[in-house]
């Protein structure tokens, strides 16, 4: 079956009323989420998860999906309106961004972003369609030793490429897997730090902590900064503004870093581990370094802008192939997604596109849909959206908590897992305080059990011998990676005397 | 910054004493099962010694003051920035106090309760606003929830809420 007779079986799958409005809910919901700061993907996604799940799976992750990319196109926003970004994949958005909107162009910068974000959706959605299907043939020879360095790789990805302390990052990663041991142990029966609670047995569910460490951390967080106090002084963006559309020659400055973002973006996102936020600042560097009037960047260069915007909207699309193929999430956005494809019984992976085709390719085909219905938002509606920065902060930290606690209540109906939630809360702001990972920590959450389930049946294999990590040739090249991996900040340290440089983006949220 | 230091440092702190005692409660888990495969203690073994070495080291290069260059230059900007202490502190008493609120009281009253209380901490002067979002939110929250997805929401210990 060709990949356009699946597509189209895909997109027949999600044209549904219900699907069709929870989609537009869903880009909807993620405009709003990328427009506050503070608040990400992941955020966006952990809180909103309980809502979805009075609804079928496909609907479900069609809307999740759709918070997803909708709020890299909410963040633009604020980084462009005034000078914030509404989460770490638009900080190269601010660079060349503010300083149009201050020149009287932030009409013509959100529509010019608009576009090249949908230009770069769309070719990662293509681009997606065509890939999908040769990760997931490939990794179908994967057997338990190559799926659990798949995941070390992933996981060593995410903390060595993010985060300014690579250390702080593997005891992020650690207090993760930790988490992730406590219930019954799959395969022998017996209890791991369960102290008897009968709430404990089934283990820590990934909801609580997620909303925890990304929801109520974040609002201390913010509130810790002082910037429940201060009102945003906004540039005002109106359709009716005499610069509002872009010229003829910022459409044509436009074309060529759309067209390079898109594909660049698309190609990082599907490393595990890394991402939008990479994605939009090597595009940046990119299209600085390639640039005729390089001193222009900084003072509202249209290629420094659009650059890194068509970047990190491709990248999410490219996120989701080793997500999809490999069940490997490279960010905390995406372990969400896959904790709730887990939770509707969805197992991603090499067999979730020949066992479940209708959901994989709906959501593929969800992605075309959702690209269109966000350029028509973002063009026609952006005085709209801007307004919701106007809110405080303030009156949205009760919104937000209220939003978490009743949310994480409703998952179980668990006070013990609310209370989890809460000492989740408090660690996502000591998380961010002090430069940890609450990304990696979360991620680890999810593939733990995964990691730990590879790693026995992997040694069943073998009897008990960890060389079969070096017999298989992709384990061993995995192996090899990781190695390099691991050896290469050590060795930079030594040669020169200080760290490799990182994305020290804070965590990135993507 | 010594104050984040000294903050940092309890964190880490914190944060080896957790690990040991996890590290110790793995060693009274099996490493091997009576068969000779994996037990229930392997994984959390790794895990644990994993992490007591590398918040050890973190706290020693923390009190040694050694901190790679991003690091410093982020801590450099982080004492720049201002902060609220105790409005942070103030944010998460209401937390605390939201989730038994919620437990006792059921779901409408205690959001009610802490979402007015936090807005008049927080938004003062603006009574009106305060009013309506905090009354308003939380009805169209519990009607989402209750009416619109069937969820289960805390009906308190005295069950005021009539419908």
């Amino acid at each position: 079956m060709d990949i356009f007779e699946q597509l189209l079986g895909g997109l027949q799958a999600i044209i549904t009323p219900t699907n069709l409005l929870l989609l537009m809910a869903g880009v909807t919901v993620g405009m709003v989420v990328g427009i506050m700061p503070g608040l990400g993907p992941s955020a966006g996604i952990a809180i909103l998860l309980p809502l979805t799940f009075s609804l079928e799976p496909t609907g479900a992750i069609v809307m999740l999906a759709a918070i997803y990319y909708g709020a890299m196109y909410g963040g633009t926003i604020t980084s462009i309106l005034i000078n914030t970004p509404g989460e770490s994949a638009t900080v190269a958005s601010t660079f060349d961004g503010y300083p149009l909107a201050r020149q009287g162009r932030a009409g013509a910068a959100l529509v010019l972003c608009a576009v090249a974000s949908f230009v770069a959706g769309t070719v990662g959605a293509v681009l997606i369609s065509g890939l999908a299907p040769v990760f997931s043939r490939a990794a179908r020879s994967f057997g338990p030793p190559e799926f659990f360095m798949v995941v070390m790789l992933g996981l060593l990805m995410l903390v060595v490429i993010i985060g300014g302390n690579r250390l702080y990052g593997l005891i992020s990663a650690l207090i993760g897997f930790a988490l992730a041991t406590v219930g019954v142990d799959i395969g022998t029966g017996v209890q791991r730090y369960t102290f008897g609670s009968a709430e404990l047995v089934g283990g820590i569910d990934f909801i609580p902590i997620a909303i925890g460490l990304f929801g109520i951390g974040e609002i201390l967080y913010s509130v810790y900064l002082n910037q429940h106090s201060v009102d945003f002084p906004y540039i005002k963006v109106s359709s009716k503004d005499e610069g509002f559309w872009p010229s003829r020659r910022e459409w044509r400055e436009s074309t060529g870093p759309t067209a390079r973002g898109s594909v660049l973006g698309f190609l990082v996102g599907t490393l595990p581990g890394a991402g939008a936020t990479i994605a939009s600042l090597m595009s940046y560097s990119m299209e600085k370094s390639i640039s005729k009037t390089p001193e222009k960047f900084g003072k509202g260069a249209i290629p420094g802008l659009i650059g890194p915007e068509a970047a990190n909207n491709a990248a999410s699309a490219g996120s989701l192939v080793p997500l999809l193929t490999l069940g490997i999430p490279g960010s905390g956005a995406t372990a969400v997604l896959l904790g709730a494809f887990l939770l509707y019984g969805l197992r991603p992976g090499p067999l979730l596109m020949t066992q479940n085709p209708e959901f994989a390719w709906g959501l593929i085909a969800s992605m075309y849909l959702g690209n269109v219905v966000l350029v028509l938002l973002n063009i026609f509606a952006i005085p709209l959206f801007a307004s919701f920065m106007k809110i405080p902060l303030r009156i949205a930290i009760p919104v937000i908590v209220v939003l978490c606690t009743i949310g994480t209540y409703t998952v179980n109906g668990s006070i013990i897992e609310t209370w989890l939630m809460v000492a989740a809360g408090g660690l996502g702001f000591f998380m961010k305080r002090f430069g940890f990972s609450p990304a990696a920590a979360i991620v680890a959450l999810v593939l733990g059990p995964i990691a730990e389930e590879t790693l026995r049946q992997s040694l069943l294999i073998s009897s008990g011998s960890p060389l079969i990590f070096y017999q298989r040739p992709v384990a061993f090249g995995m192996a090899i990676l990781i190695a390099v991996l691991v050896a290469v900040p050590v060795a930079y340290r030594l040669i020169r005397g200080r760290s490799l440089p990182t994305v020290a983006t804070g965590d990135s949220d993507e | 910054m010594t104050a984040l230091r000294t903050a940092k440092g309890l964190f880490l702190l914190t944060t080896l004493i957790g690990s040991a005692l996890y590290t110790a409660v793995a060693f009274d888990l099996p490493w091997t099962t009576t068969a000779g495969r994996i037990g229930a203690g392997f994984f959390p073994r790794i895990i644990g010694l994993a992490l007591v070495v590398s918040s050890g080291w973190a706290l020693f290069n923390e009190l040694a003051g050694r901190s790679p260059d991003v690091q410093q230059a982020q801590e450099q900007a982080s004492a720049d920035e201002p902060t609220q202490v105790r409005d942070t502190l103030v944010v998460v008493a209401l937390i605390v106090a939201f989730v038994p609120a919620l437990y006792y009281l059921g779901a409408l009253i205690g959001m009610v309760l802490f979402t007015l209380v936090t807005l008049f901490i927080f938004n003062r002067g603006r009574v009106l606003t305060n009013v309506a979002v905090g009354v308003g939110f939380p009805v169209v929250l519990f009607l989402l929830f209750d009416r619109g997805l069937n969820a289960t929401l805390p009906p308190g210990v005295f069950d005021l809420v009539p419908f």
